[in-house]
């Protein structure tokens, strides 16, 4: 039988089938491109005596002088072809670190208003990376950016040097952290590998966020089956830390587009259970009177560019799910309204731990 | 056009060409991206048509796999069944597709207030007998059929793709060919 009815399918399948071959080939050229920008960036040509001359220099100055000398004048970025590595720093101070091989700093360049006020008097070219972030992150922490209740940090490196993405974004995610070891503080951070291109930059412009907190977005995007592009100007306005609870709640990517370091816990003041318990409280019933129940963390529904925890609800004996908004820092309710006869994103894995 | 259902050997064989290709890719070859075009297009566009259900949706889906192969070649670790690898990426694809649109219009609503989308899509599928297919199986039992018959893959292979029971691959399989012969018979298509 089936030979004749395989082959009449595979026939079928054959006929219909498009030819895109063209269309296909030309927007993988396009990928190509942005695959393949950072390989025509020229190396720097900086001799390792100079290097290390300026390295000492600079750290005598930031030792001696202390980290916010206003009347140092920031020295004229390097041209950004020279680099080989590129560093972007959000918390919410953001800015840009561009490297040579040996990572020393050639430019820091802020990327917001308070990253000019964070790097106002600090002359970091010349220095080592390590150096720099010691400076950088102190300072953050310093200025309160940085704290034991706002711990979260995006790490974005673009570097043409591939084969090594994980190992340095590991090294880089561990120094952030050396700047707390005397403290009980331990940062959160995303550290990701990036692809830059100008069209990246444009749109980042655009937002008016850092090319790392977009490109993060755009792995949102993809990764997480609820946000799609026309929630980026929405997240766009949402905090590192919130966005960092919404990525590092997502489903296991199959396959994971770049290298990825994820380090460290979000520091959420109002755990689960809590969030549950206010509901109950509201609406004056007790876990006996819950049939099932689900708490996420996505976006407010509200507009006000902030993750919250959803606590889907269903009673006994009433057939309806409610929804409840409420804030993970405060533990007040934002807002509830009946849903229909699912709870949302079914495919988002719902919180354990409450129990009667 | 007369196209004939692969052996296990050129199956096998077809396997070892992708993942050469996709190696090749990986080191930047270009040209060897039409070469794969030109092997998996059909396998990657009735997979498509078989979870979509409709030509316009299932050519989109097609381009966007293309070019996520293309783009993470390099990540692909050979173990002699690229085609399933292949598939995941284009299965991550339609999720994303669906799940854009339901948010968007409202899955059942973007479809179910389209009176005219059968009629559209009896214009755009050329292919009596596929048109016939489309109508008769449902998404499941296309998706199988698609997979086995186009792509090649074996029941259990399939079975480990789409996290299902070797059993219940089995039996939509063997419905969906009991449903299509039927189909042969009757509408003589």
């Amino acid at each position: 039988m089936n030979h004749k009815l395989k082959n009449k399918i595979q026939t079928a399948y054959e006929s219909e089938t498009p030819d895109n071959r063209e269309r296909i080939l030309s927007a993988c050229e396009n990928e190509i491109q942005v695959a393949t920008f950072s390989d025509t960036q020229k190396k720097p040509k900086w001799s390792m005596l100079f290097r290390r001359l300026v390295s000492v220099a600079t750290c005598l100055i930031l030792f001696g002088v202390g980290l916010f000398v206003g009347q140092i004048i920031p020295a004229p970025s390097e041209p950004v072809q020279t680099a080989e590595t590129r560093v972007y720093l959000d918390v919410n101070p953001s800015l840009e670190l561009a490297l040579d091989k040996d990572n020393v700093v050639l430019s820091c360049t802020p990327s917001n208003t308070d990253a000019e006020t964070l790097l106002n008097g600090m002359k970091l070219e010349g220095v080592e990376l390590k150096t720099a972030l010691n400076a950088i992150v102190g300072a953050m922490y310093v200025n309160g950016y940085l704290s034991s209740e706002d711990n979260s940090m995006l790490i974005s490196v673009d570097s043409t040097n591939e084969n090594n993405t994980n190992d340095f974004l590991t090294y880089i995610t561990n120094q952030v952290n050396e700047v707390f070891t005397n403290s009980e503080m331990e940062c959160a951070i995303i550290a990701q590998a990036v692809q830059t291109d100008e069209t990246l930059r444009q749109r980042a412009d655009e937002q008016g966020i850092s090319v790392g907190k977009l490109y993060l977005l755009d792995k949102m995007v993809d990764s997480i089956d609820f946000i799609t592009k026309e929630d980026i100007s929405e997240l766009a306005g949402m905090s590192i830390k919130d966005l960092n609870l919404l990525y590092s709640a997502k489903p296991e990517e199959e396959i994971k587009p770049s290298g990825e370091v994820i380090s460290g816990t979000v520091n959420v003041k109002v755990p689960t259970e809590d969030a549950v318990i206010t509901v109950l409280t509201e609406v004056g019933k007790t876990a006996d009177d819950v049939e099932e129940y689900r708490v996420y963390l996505l976006p407010s529904k509200h507009g006000d560019k902030k993750v919250v925890y959803v606590v889907s609800i269903k009673f006994n004996n009433d057939d309806e799910w409610y929804r409840y908004e409420v804030d993970y820092q405060t533990g007040e309710i934002i807002q509830n309204e009946e849903e229909p006869n699912k709870p949302p994103h079914d495919n988002h894995p719902p919180k354990d731990g409450f129990d009667d | 056009m007369i196209v004939f259902a692969l052996t296990t050997e050129e199956i096998q064989d077809k396997n070892d060409r992708i993942e050469e290709l996709l190696s090749l890719i990986s080191d930047g070859d270009t040209a060897s991206m039409g070469l794969l075009y030109d092997l998996i297009k059909t396998d990657v566009f009735a997979y498509a048509l078989s979870k979509t259900g409709n030509k316009l949706d299932a050519d989109d889906v097609m381009q966007d796999t293309f070019v996520k192969i293309y783009k993470y070649a390099k990540q692909y670790k050979p173990k002699g069944k690229p085609m399933a690898w292949i598939i995941t990426i284009e299965l991550n694809l339609i999720r994303r597709r669906f799940q854009l649109k339901s948010r968007t219009v409202g899955f059942d609503e973007s479809f179910a207030n389209t009176p005219s989308r059968e009629n559209v899509e009896e214009k755009i599928i050329n292919n009596a007998f596929l048109r016939e297919l489309l109508k008769t199986l449902n998404e499941e039992e296309r998706e199988v059929i698609s997979l086995h018959i186009v792509s090649g893959m074996k029941h259990r292979e399939i079975a480990k793709l789409l996290q299902k029971p070797l059993s219940t691959v089995l039996s939509k399989y063997n419905r969906a060919i009991k449903k299509l012969q039927l189909v042969v018979k009757e509408k003589n298509v």
